[in-house]
C-alpha cells in the first residue's frame, strides 16, 4: 500500500466538549505519528483560526476541518457557510462529525458541499474504528488541494 | 328548588289525603270523607287505592323497582276485582271488606269506588308495569297512559268548578267522582308525569315525558267525558218536563172529576129539597149539566122499586155497557172499558120520596176529557190510561217507541183508588223539539278544537324538533372545531414530545461515548498496570450497563425515526428485504448456530422500506435472543403470504413461546418479558406495532407450528402488478 502523503497532516477539530475531544485526539494519537490535531472549543473560535485572525495570525490551513454541528455561540453549519463564503477556506475539506443522525442535519451538511458526514458511534471500539478509518483516508489517501 | 322536592311532597300528600279519609271512614266523618253534603264521598277503598299508588310511585322514583311491581299488582288485583263486580254485577264482598259505608249517597253500590275511579287505578297499576319495561315505545305508553288519568280527573273537577255537579260522575250511569279523588288523580299524574321526565328520558326534566298526541288525548277525553255528561243531563231535563206535563194533565182531570162529582152532588140535594119537582124539570136541569160539563156523556136517575126511573141517554149505547150499577153506598166512581174509549161512572146514592135507594148514575168519557183538556198535549205525547196493568183508553193503538221515557200520573179514580195511571208516552216529534244542541256541539267543538291543538302542538313540535337540530348541529359545529383546535394542540405537543425524546436521547449519545470510551481505556491501563483482576470485576458490569443504555437509545432514536417517516412509502419487494435483514443478521446466525428458512412469494408491499427493514431485523433479534434453548438447535423460519389486499410477513421460531395472556402485552412500550439481565430493551416490538399501525395493518404473535413463537405483521399490496408465484424456499445456514 502506498503513501501518498509526505508531511504531517494537519487536522482542525472543532469541539465544544472537552471529554470527546480529548477521546478524538487520544484516540488519533494512538494510529498516527505524523498527525497534528487542533482542537478549537466553538464556530466563532473556529473561523478566527481558519481567518487567520487574533491570536491566530500565524496559524496554517488546516488539511482537513471535522466539524462538531451542535455548538454554543456559532454552530457547525454556520461555520461551513461561513466557510463558503471565503474562496480560500472554500477549499478546505470538511467532515461533519457528530452524533446526530437526523436526515435534515446530513442534507444541509451536503448541501453546504461539506466533504463528508460521520455519525460519532456510542460504542468506544466503533469509534475508535471510525478514528482509524478518517485518518486512513484522509492523512493517507487523500491529496489535499495546494495551497 | 329541585324537583325531587315537590316529588316527596306530592308522595307524602297523596298518601296524608288517604291515611285521613280511611281514618274518616273509621270514626265516621262526614266532613273528610265528602268534604260537602252536594259532593260525592271518596270511598274507603279508594283511599286504600290511593295510598298504594303514592307506595308504588314512592318506588319507582327510588329504583327499588321489586317492591314498586308488588304494589303494581295488589293496585291491578284489588281494582281487577272491583272491576270485575262491575261487569258480573256480583258482589263478592270487597266493597265492604274494610269497613261498613255509613254514607250511602244514593250510590247503587254502597262502599264500591266508582267505575270510573276503577278504571283511573287499573290504568296507574298498568303505568307501574309499563314504566319499567325496556321497551323503547315505554315512555310513550306510559305518558299516555297518565294523560287518560290526568283527563279523566281533569273533566270531573271541570264539573265541580262549573257546577255541573253531574260531570263528578261523567253521566247519570256511572257514580260520582270525589273532589279530592280528583285532585289526587292530578298530583298522581304529575308524579307519573316527572318519573318519566326525571329517570327515563335524555333531557331529565319533568315534562319531558309530554307528547304532542298528549294534550290532545286529555282534550278528547274532557269533550267525550262533557259531551257525555251534558246528554245525560238533558235526558234528566227532558224526563222532569214530560212529568210536569203528565201531572199539569193529571191534575186538570182529577180537579175536573172532582168539579163534576161535587155539581152532581149539588144537583141530587136540589131534588131533595124539591121532592115535588117533576121529572122533566130534572132532566132540564140535568141537561144544563151534561152541557156544562162536555165529558158527561150521559146521566141515569134509578130507584130500587122499579129500575130506571129516568135517562137522558146521549150515548145510549154506552149505556148498555152498565150492566149493574152499584146501588148501596154513598158516593162511587169507577171506570169502564169501552171499544174506543173508558168511561168514568159516577153514582150517588139518595133517597127521595119514598124510594130511599135511588140513585144518580152520571158516565163521563175519558176520551173527551183527555181532549178537552189535554188537547195541547196530545201533538207531543201518547196518552192512555192504565190500571193493574189493564189498558183502559190510549190515544194511540200502536206504541213502538222507546217508552223508557214514559211519565205517570195516578187518577183520582175511586174504586180503582191509586191504580188508574194516567201515562204520557213521548212521541218522536217531542223529541224533535226538545233536542238540545249542546252535547252535540260539545262534542263537535270539543273534537274540533283538539284537531286545531293537535295541528298546532304538531308544528310546535317540529319547530322545536328543529330548532333542537340546529342547536345540536351548531353544537356540533362548535365541539368539532374544539375538537380539531385540541386535536392540532395534541399533535403539536406530540411532536413536541418526540421531538424532545429525540433530543434527549441525541444528546445522550455524546456523554455514553465519553464513558464508554474513557472506561475503555482505564481497562487498557488497569491491563498494561497489571492490576488486581478484581477491578475488572468491578468494571464489566458498568461496561454491561452503558452497552444497555446505548442499545436503549439507538432503538428510542428508532421508534422516533419511525414516527418520522410515515410518508416514504412506495413499491418495495418484500423478499428483497427479507433478503436484506437475513445477511444483516447472517454473523449473529452463524455464530448461535441457528437456521433460516424464508418461505413463500415474492410479494410486492406497498410500505416504507427502512422501517419493514427494522420489523425484520427486531423480530429476528428477538427470536435469536429469546428462543434459544439449551441444547436445541434454534429455528427461524421466515415466511411471506397473501391475505386479501394485505400480504402478511410472519417470523416463528421454535423457541419456548410467549403465553396467551402475554400476547397483546408485549407489543407495548418497554414491556419484557425476560429478566432484567436479559439483553432488551421493551421498544422493539411497540416498533412492529407502530410500523403495522402506519401501514393500516396489525401486528399480533400466535402459537408457531415449530413450536414457539409466531409474530405476524400486515402490509399493503403494492399497487404494481404482482410478481408471478413461486414456490421458492431459500435456506440460510
Amino acid at each position: 500500500m502506498s503513501k501518498i502523503a509526505h508531511r504531517t497532516t494537519h487536522f482542525l477539530l472543532v469541539e465544544d466538549d472537552d471529554d470527546q475531544a480529548n477521546l478524538f485526539q487520544m484516540s488519533m494519537a494512538r494510529v498516527g505519528s505524523e498527525l497534528s490535531v487542533t482542537r478549537m472549543r466553538n464556530g466563532e473560535e473556529a473561523l478566527s483560526f481558519l481567518k487567520q485572525e487574533h491570536p491566530y495570525e500565524n496559524a496554517e490551513h488546516p488539511d482537513l476541518v471535522l466539524m462538531d454541528l451542535n455548538m454554543p455561540r456559532l454552530s457547525g453549519h454556520d461555520v461551513i457557510a461561513e466557510m463558503n463564503t471565503c474562496p480560500a477556506l472554500s477549499m478546505i475539506p470538511v467532515v461533519v462529525l457528530t452524533s446526530s443522525d437526523d436526515d435534515a442535519d446530513r442534507r444541509r451538511a451536503y448541501a453546504a458541499h461539506a466533504s463528508g458526514y460521520v455519525v460519532k458511534p456510542i460504542e468506544f471500539g466503533e469509534f475508535r474504528n471510525m478514528v482509524n478509518d478518517i485518518e486512513d483516508f484522509w492523512a493517507q489517501w487523500n491529496c489535499p488541494c495546494p495551497d | 328548588m329541585r324537583v325531587v322536592h315537590f316529588q316527596r311532597a306530592t308522595e307524602l300528600f297523596v298518601a296524608l289525603i288517604s291515611i285521613l279519609v280511611m281514618l274518616g271512614w273509621f270514626v265516621q266523618s262526614q266532613l273528610v270523607v265528602q268534604l260537602h253534603p252536594s259532593f260525592h264521598p271518596m270511598q274507603f277503598n279508594t283511599a286504600l287505592g290511593f295510598l298504594m299508588c303514592a307506595c308504588m310511585l314512592h318506588c319507582l322514583r327510588t329504583k327499588k323497582n321489586q317492591i314498586a311491581v308488588i304494589f303494581a299488582v295488589m293496585l291491578g288485583l284489588f281494582y281487577g276485582l272491583t272491576l270485575l263486580q262491575y261487569l258480573s254485577d256480583i258482589d263478592i264482598g270487597i266493597d265492604k271488606l274494610f269497613v261498613d259505608p255509613f254514607l250511602l249517597h244514593a250510590d247503587a253500590y254502597p262502599g264500591r269506588p266508582g267505575a270510573n275511579t276503577t278504571l283511573c287505578f287499573l290504568l296507574l297499576s298498568l303505568f307501574g308495569f309499563v314504566s319499567l319495561s325496556r321497551h323503547p315505545r315505554a315512555v310513550w305508553w306510559c305518558g299516555l297512559i297518565t294523560t287518560c288519568v290526568v283527563g279523566m280527573s281533569l273533566a270531573s273537577l271541570w264539573g265541580y268548578l262549573v257546577g255541573t255537579e253531574f260531570l263528578a260522575g261523567w253521566s247519570s250511569y256511572l257514580s260520582g267522582m270525589a273532589v279530592h279523588t280528583a285532585i289526587a288523580y292530578l298530583l298522581c299524574g304529575w308524579l307519573a308525569y316527572s318519573y318519566l321526565g326525571c329517570e327515563r328520558t335524555v333531557s331529565r326534566e319533568w315534562y319531558s315525558a309530554f307528547h304532542p298526541v298528549q294534550p290532545v288525548l286529555a282534550m278528547v277525553i274532557m269533550t267525550l267525558t262533557i259531551s257525555t255528561a251534558m246528554r245525560a243531563w238533558h235526558k234528566q231535563n227532558v224526563q222532569q218536563i214530560i212529568a210536569e206535563k203528565n201531572a199539569l194533565l193529571g191534575e186538570s182531570m182529577n180537579h175536573a172529576l172532582s168539579t163534576n162529582g161535587q155539581a152532581y152532588e149539588r144537583m141530587v140535594k136540589r131534588w131533595q129539597n124539591n121532592p115535588q119537582m117533576p121529572s122533566v124539570a130534572w132532566r132540564v136541569d140535568a141537561r144544563g149539566y151534561i152541557v156544562d160539563l162536555p165529558a158527561l156523556v150521559s146521566m141515569h136517575l134509578r130507584s130500587g122499586a122499579d129500575g130506571v126511573k129516568w135517562d137522558e141517554p146521549e150515548h145510549s149505547e154506552n149505556m148498555s155497557l152498565i150492566t149493574r150499577p152499584t146501588l148501596h153506598g154513598s158516593t162511587t166512581i169507577s171506570l169502564v172499558s169501552t171499544n174506543d174509549d173508558a168511561l168514568i161512572v159516577q153514582q150517588i146514592n139518595f133517597g127521595l120520596d119514598s124510594d130511599s135507594h135511588s140513585s144518580l148514575i152520571a158516565v163521563s168519557s175519558m176520551r173527551r176529557l183527555i181532549e178537552e183538556l189535554g188537547s195541547s198535549y196530545l201533538q207531543d205525547f201518547k196518552i192512555r190510561v192504565l190500571s193493574d196493568n189493564t189498558i183502559y183508553y190510549a190515544t194511540d193503538s200502536v206504541y213502538t217507541l222507546d217508552e223508557s221515557m214514559t211519565s205517570s200520573f195516578f187518577l183520582n179514580i175511586g174504586d180503582h183508588g191509586d191504580d188508574v195511571q194516567l201515562s204520557f208516552i213521548p212521541r218522536s216529534s217531542f223529541f224533535i223539539n226538545a233536542r238540545s244542541p249542546w252535547p252535540n256541539a260539545v262534542l263537535i267543538g270539543g273534537l274540533f278544537l283538539s284537531g286545531i291543538v293537535w295541528v298546532m302542538v304538531h308544528q310546535a313540535s317540529q319547530l322545536a324538533i328543529a330548532r333542537t337540530k340546529a342547536q345540536q348541529a351548531a353544537m356540533l359545529k362548535i365541539h368539532a372545531k374544539e375538537l380539531e383546535a385540541s386535536n392540532a394542540e395534541l399533535t403539536a405537543l406530540n411532536s413536541e414530545l418526540e421531538q424532545f425524546t429525540y433530543s434527549m436521547s441525541h444528546d445522550l449519545k455524546s456523554p455514553l461515548l465519553c464513558i464508554n470510551g474513557y472506561m475503555k481505556m482505564l481497562e487498557d491501563h488497569l491491563q498494561d498496570m497489571k492490576v488486581d483482576h478484581k477491578l475488572g470485576v468491578l468494571i464489566e458490569p458498568i461496561n454491561r450497563a452503558v452497552n444497555q443504555m446505548s442499545k436503549m437509545i439507538e432503538s428510542i432514536l428508532t421508534l422516533y425515526k419511525v414516527s418520522r417517516h410515515q410518508d416514504k412509502h412506495r413499491d418495495i419487494d418484500l423478499s428483497e428485504i427479507v433478503d436484506q435483514a437475513v445477511s444483516s443478521a447472517e454473523y449473529q446466525i452463524d455464530s448461535a448456530g441457528a437456521s433460516v428458512q424464508v418461505k413463500g412469494n415474492p410479494l410486492p408491499v406497498h410500505a416504507n422500506q427502512e422501517l419493514v427493514l427494522s420489523v425484520l431485523q427486531n423480530l429476528i433479534g428477538n427470536a435469536m435472543k429469546y428462543a434459544r434453548v439449551d441444547g436445541q438447535e434454534l429455528k427461524i423460519h421466515i415466511s411471506t403470504t397473501r391475505v386479501g389486499d394485505m400480504v402478511q410477513l410472519s417470523v416463528e421460531d421454535n423457541g419456548p413461546g410467549i403465553e396467551p395472556r402475554f400476547r397483546e402485552k408485549v407489543f407495548e412500550l418497554f414491556q419484557r418479558l425476560g429478566d432484567a439481565q436479559a439483553d432488551g430493551t421493551g421498544i422493539g416490538l411497540n416498533i412492529v406495532n407502530k410500523v403495522a399501525q402506519i401501514h393500516s395493518g396489525r401486528a399480533w404473535v400466535e402459537e408457531s407450528e415449530l413450536g414457539g413463537a409466531k409474530f405476524s405483521i400486515t402490509l399493503p399490496r403494492a399497487h404494481a402488478p404482482e410478481v408471478k408465484p413461486s414456490n421458492q424456499v431459500i435456506a440460510v445456514a
